[in-house]
């Protein structure tokens, strides 16, 4: 198993939403990525790749965004916005964050005993709040 | 990860070079696939020209443009010679007496550098013996890659005139008696510094470089899917009829564009940010 996240856009419930390359917003805006947890060595074929995952109850999820800088790296957890979905995940980001450009997200999920680690690379596009 | 409380940076910013503030967005996150469409193959059906078993032609996912973005990324690091994604690096350069006496000039090997994180005397021994005050490193020209130590400001506000590394302590003592005994010292200084783009918010221009890097991939591998049959004929008695077609050459002439393109933005991009090398013969 590789575990990874795809990002999810126009997430109104658990029904609603659908697939995205990135999740875009700007630097110091609060925002809320939602994403799904896979499995990307299964469904290769589909589009886009993987199965989705769905974690044990009451698992937990930490995400890092992976930057040089440890005054701007952010390590938190993710929520789980829908109980009836757990492989449906939100990160929040508040406008006390640094983060901006392309970033990735490591994750790291806790079941019980077993911990997994995965990446989700490229998957933020944050706009600068400057033109610099 | 990495500490940069005490790091020095460079004037402005790697793009537009050495700026402070610009009204005009010049910096953006990487390429996406979608901008990869909109941008470099606007127009185009990314559908291959041969079916697939069950009768279906395959159709470029975005899953796929994003690969071969990032395949672009490495390929334009390795052209270009330069570092785009941030990456902090050590590096040991030679004691050279000649470039010390010229205020301790360093060319280090990898850009755009953004900032120097730390310089000091590291012999074989791997402790570091002197670790130079931020304060003396001059940045002016750190996007290139280069460097100087100039010492004065602390000299002054020690109240030592003229003597510049005379608060250095006891570890400076030994730096200063190096430095007046010895002509070459390989591996002598050990300078932890950052390069590539700072938080990957690239020039338009470098993105421009990236995506049509990854468009003529793109272009290419869908371009084999054409190479068929170029031309065929038919005759019936009197009657004929006959057509042909592009097959593998289908995009050639935009994969040519796409290459000059490339060249004139790589020629550009290498005496910004990475090494041009002209060699002239009198």
């Amino acid at each position: 198993m590789v575990l990874t996240a795809l990002p999810l856009n126009s997430v109104g419930s658990v029904n609603v939403w659908q697939f995205d390359d990135v999740i875009e917003f700007t630097e110091g805006d609060p925002a809320g990525v939602y994403f799904m947890l896979v499995d990307s060595t299964l469904d290769r074929s589909r589009v886009p790749a993987g199965r989705r995952y769905v974690p044990a109850t009451a698992a937990t999820l930490t995400c890092a965004i992976e930057t040089l800088d440890d005054t701007k790296k952010i390590s938190r957890a993710a929520s789980n916005p829908f109980p009836d979905d757990r492989s449906i995940w939100k990160l929040d980001f508040y406008s006390t964050d640094h983060v901006r450009g392309t970033a990735g997200i490591r994750l790291t999920l806790t079941e019980g005993a077993v911990i997994r680690t995965g990446y989700a690379k490229n998957i933020l596009r944050i706009q600068s709040k400057t033109c610099l | 990860m990495a500490d940069y409380t005490n790091s020095r940076f460079g004037m402005g910013s790697a793009w537009p070079d050495h700026a402070i503030e610009t009204p005009r967005q010049q910096v953006e996150p990487l390429i996406t696939p979608a901008l990869l469409r909109t941008r470099h193959l606007l127009g185009l059906p990314l559908i291959s020209g041969v079916a697939m078993p069950g009768g279906k032609r395959y159709e470029y996912t975005n899953e796929n443009l994003a690969d071969f973005i990032e395949s672009a990324v490495s390929q334009a690091e390795m052209d270009l010679r330069i570092d785009i994604a941030p990456v902090q690096r050590q590096e040991k350069l030679p004691f050279d007496l000649s470039q010390f006496q010229h205020f301790g000039y360093f060319q280090l090997s990898h850009r755009p550098v953004t900032s120097v994180d730390q310089l000091a005397v590291n012999p074989t021994s791997g402790d570091n013996l002197y670790v130079v005050p931020k304060e003396w490193i001059e940045s002016a020209y750190l996007q290139r890659g280069q460097i100087a130590l100039l010492p004065f400001a602390i000299a002054v506000s020690g109240g030592t005139m003229g003597t510049g590394f005379s608060s250095a302590g006891n570890a400076g003592a030994a730096f200063l008696a190096v430095s007046a005994n010895w002509q070459y010292i390989p591996a002598w200084w050990k300078i932890t510094y950052t390069s590539g783009f700072v938080d990957m918010m690239l020039p338009r221009v470098l993105n421009e470089y990236i995506g049509t890097l990854a468009a003529m991939e793109t272009l290419s591998n869908l371009a084999s899917t054409f190479a068929r049959t170029t031309s065929s004929s038919m005759g019936v008695d009197g009657l004929s009829q006959s057509q042909s077609g592009p097959a593998g050459q289908i995009y050639l002439n935009r994969l040519q564009d796409l290459q000059v393109k490339l060249d004139k933005l790589g020629n550009k991009l290498k005496g910004t940010f990475g090494y041009r090398i002209s060699v002239g013969v009198l």
